[in-house]
């Protein structure tokens, strides 16, 4: 019973995910200028590794841990996006390590370290994006010497809002309804 | 264990990043399929979905009173373009017959595949004839392919590719005692930025100017080698000191959307048809979005519903009704049950693009668009006009109706993209599309099947 409670956990995660994805591309599609839309999913995404308890995962012989998170953030996101899979589950991972380096010496839900954490996060993915999307740009022979910038030119305010949004959003993802089986209680 | 997993870590980290950076086809294709069963995932968007139902429905009704018209009009346009790959002088039609033929590959190098009308096929079409676009000879057929009725035609610009040539004239040389002056063309001089044919072992090395036309020396007893005698390669570039070259009539990189085949006048093969709508081609597979926006910073991406199972290529063109509105992602591997679009407005969007001008009604081949992404609402592209709009010098600008061209894989030529204001000299140019769709805000959605023969009927279509 529990065992089938945890997989509800994760299935839960996942669809979480999956809605916030779906709802930064509505809102970058319809809402807002698509330079303002803040990356709600890295919000989510932080605040569960934050309290992912990997020692209790294995004590209890469970083998999803980082792996499961990363995989549901990067699944939820693939299935919305433009963008090929590796690049998206290499900037998932990569998020992952920023945080965890911080978490070493650090409680990483004060909220100044969330804002800083999480605004760097969303900082680095952007930055990662835009290279891998300059590289296919190269490839198809496009300069962008004529003055204009892309459409992502602007994309640091959509930044600055994740990172301030972080201290507000953060608790709230954690209380999602279902996702808290897994998370330490501070 | 611990340590097989800190090295494992790293080690998928530099595979990922590395594939990100230099896509490599099979690792790409294989975390396609890894990743397809995320297609679960994107139903669970539909609430989004319904709740813009009502939009979709307006704006698809909109679009489908505009079906005849705009349909027509792009019919009409590739009607007209292919004719004009035909030339009007009488004397470079005398004694041949003239095949039309539609380049529709994504090329790369010095050659491009063309297909003929499926309805005839590749009858009386050999290796080694001409291939013309108007008055302009541009290459020879180097292979046919009669399972997808296409052929390839090596381009002129080719390093291996020779043909004669001989200068014309001015009317007061006609007559005098002065020599034709022969020459060998093929390849590309090198030497210069711009593309220019290189010239090879001309008959005398004092530079005059003048336009070259083709003239095939008589070494064999081919029909097919003076059939292109008489057509235009370019204008004769011969500096004092420096190679010479020919600076062409035509835009090799991206400007040839329709061909002539040269083939003798007493071929025995059927007339050919005029060419099928490609809205009514039934080339076209209905789907569905399942996004409703692209959650990363920057891009415009769509996910439909429909993937390689059901038949979508790399590079297939996305349609709301009559309108263009993305394409398939054109550089990896389709999952099998959903494709992922680069709609109108995305960086790096590639596309042929071909104008009806308002100021004369002129079709036009405008060659390729490269999309820089969105300013002011509006899908932005760098144009790179190598030849400029001929025949317009006297206006900065010309309002048009732009629509596909031919030459892309997957996207056939005459859809509807928009309107713009095009800038009449050449160089490089930002072109802003008006009156457009947004594939974000339709629900009636077709994508075009298989990236074969344009004109070949393979499922449905919106009209």
């Amino acid at each position: 019973m529990i065992h089938k409670g945890r997989t509800l956990g994760w299935v839960l995660l996942v669809c979480w995910f999956t809605w916030i994805q779906a709802g930064s591309g509505w809102l970058g599609a319809r809402v807002l200028p698509p330079a303002w839309v803040p990356h709600l999913g890295v919000l989510l995404f932080l605040a569960v590794a934050a309290r992912l308890d990997v020692r209790l995962m294995a004590r209890r012989n469970e083998r999803a841990g980082y792996a499961g998170l990363v995989l549901a953030a990067a699944a939820s996101e693939i299935a919305l996006t433009v963008q090929a899979p590796a690049p998206v589950l290499a900037g998932w991972i990569g998020l992952l390590g920023w945080q965890n380096l911080w978490r070493r010496g650090l409680d990483v839900e004060r909220p100044l370290l969330r804002i800083l954490v999480s605004g760097t996060g969303a900082a680095g993915l952007l930055v990662w994006r835009r290279l891998v999307l300059d590289l296919d740009l190269a490839a198809s022979a496009a300069s962008t010497d004529a003055g204009f910038l892309h459409a992502d030119a602007g994309a640091w305010r959509g930044v600055l809002l994740t990172a301030a949004l972080a201290p507000l959003v953060m608790p709230l993802a954690l209380a999602l309804p279902g996702i808290g089986l897994y998370w330490r209680k501070r | 264990m611990k340590t097989l997993r800190a090295s494992f870590v790293p080690i998928l980290m530099a595979f990922l990043v590395l594939v990100s950076l230099r896509p490599v086809g099979a690792a790409g294709a294989l975390l396609e399929l890894a990743f397809a069963p995320t297609r679960v995932l994107a139903e669970l968007a539909a609430p989004l979905r319904w709740a813009r139902s009502s939009t979709f429905r307006s704006n698809d009704a909109a679009l489908a009173e505009r079906l005849e018209l705009e349909g027509d009009a792009g019919a009409a346009l590739v009607f007209d373009l292919r004719a004009a790959a035909e030339p009007d002088s009488p004397g470079l039609r005398l004694g041949r017959r003239l095949v039309p033929a539609e380049v529709f590959d994504d090329r790369q190098g010095d050659d491009l595949w063309a297909v003929l009308d499926p309805r005839i096929g590749l009858v009386g079409v050999r290796i080694g004839q001409p291939a013309v676009a108007g008055e302009a000879f541009v290459g020879r057929v180097a292979e046919l392919d009669p399972g997808r009725n296409r052929v390839r035609v090596e381009l002129v610009t080719g390093r291996s590719f020779f043909v004669g040539g001989v200068l014309e004239e001015p009317a007061e040389g006609v007559g005098g005692t002065r020599e034709p002056l022969r020459m060998t063309i093929g390849g590309l001089d090198t030497s210069r930025k711009q593309t220019l044919l290189a010239v090879h072992n001309p008959s005398e090395r004092a530079p005059r100017p003048g336009l070259v036309r083709v003239l095939e020396p008589d070494l064999d007893d081919d029909p097919a080698s003076h059939l292109a005698d008489g057509y235009l390669l370019g204008e004769l570039i011969a500096p004092e000191t420096g190679p010479w070259s020919v600076d062409p009539v035509v835009d090799f990189k991206s400007g040839l959307f329709h061909l002539s085949l040269l083939l003798p006048a007493d071929t025995e093969r059927p007339r050919d048809p005029a060419p099928l709508s490609t809205l009514r081609d039934g080339g076209w597979l209905a789907t569905r979005p399942l996004s409703v926006g692209d959650p990363s910073a920057g891009r415009r991406g769509l996910v439909i519903s429909t993937g390689s199972l059901a038949g979508v290529a790399p590079g297939a063109a996305l349609i709301a009704t009559t309108r263009f509105v993305g394409r398939v992602e054109p550089g990896r591997g389709v999952p099998p049950l959903q494709a992922r679009v680069r709609l109108l407005g995305e960086p790096g969007l590639g596309l042929n693009v071909m104008a009806r001008l308002d100021v004369d009604g002129s079709a036009r081949i405008l060659g390729g668009f490269t999309g820089l992404g969105m300013q002011d609402g509006a899908p932005v592209f760098e144009w790179d006009s190598v030849l400029g709009l001929e025949g317009l010098e006297l206006v900065r600008e010309v309002t048009a109706t732009l629509y596909t061209g031919s030459g892309r894989t997957g996207v056939p030529g005459g859809l509807y993209l928009g309107r713009a204001s095009l800038p009449v000299a050449a160089g490089r140019h930002v072109v802003a599309l008006s009156d457009w769709s947004d594939g974000l805000a339709h629900g009636a959605l077709w994508v075009r099947r298989e990236p074969t023969a344009p004109g070949q009927p393979t499922g449905g279509g919106p009209r």
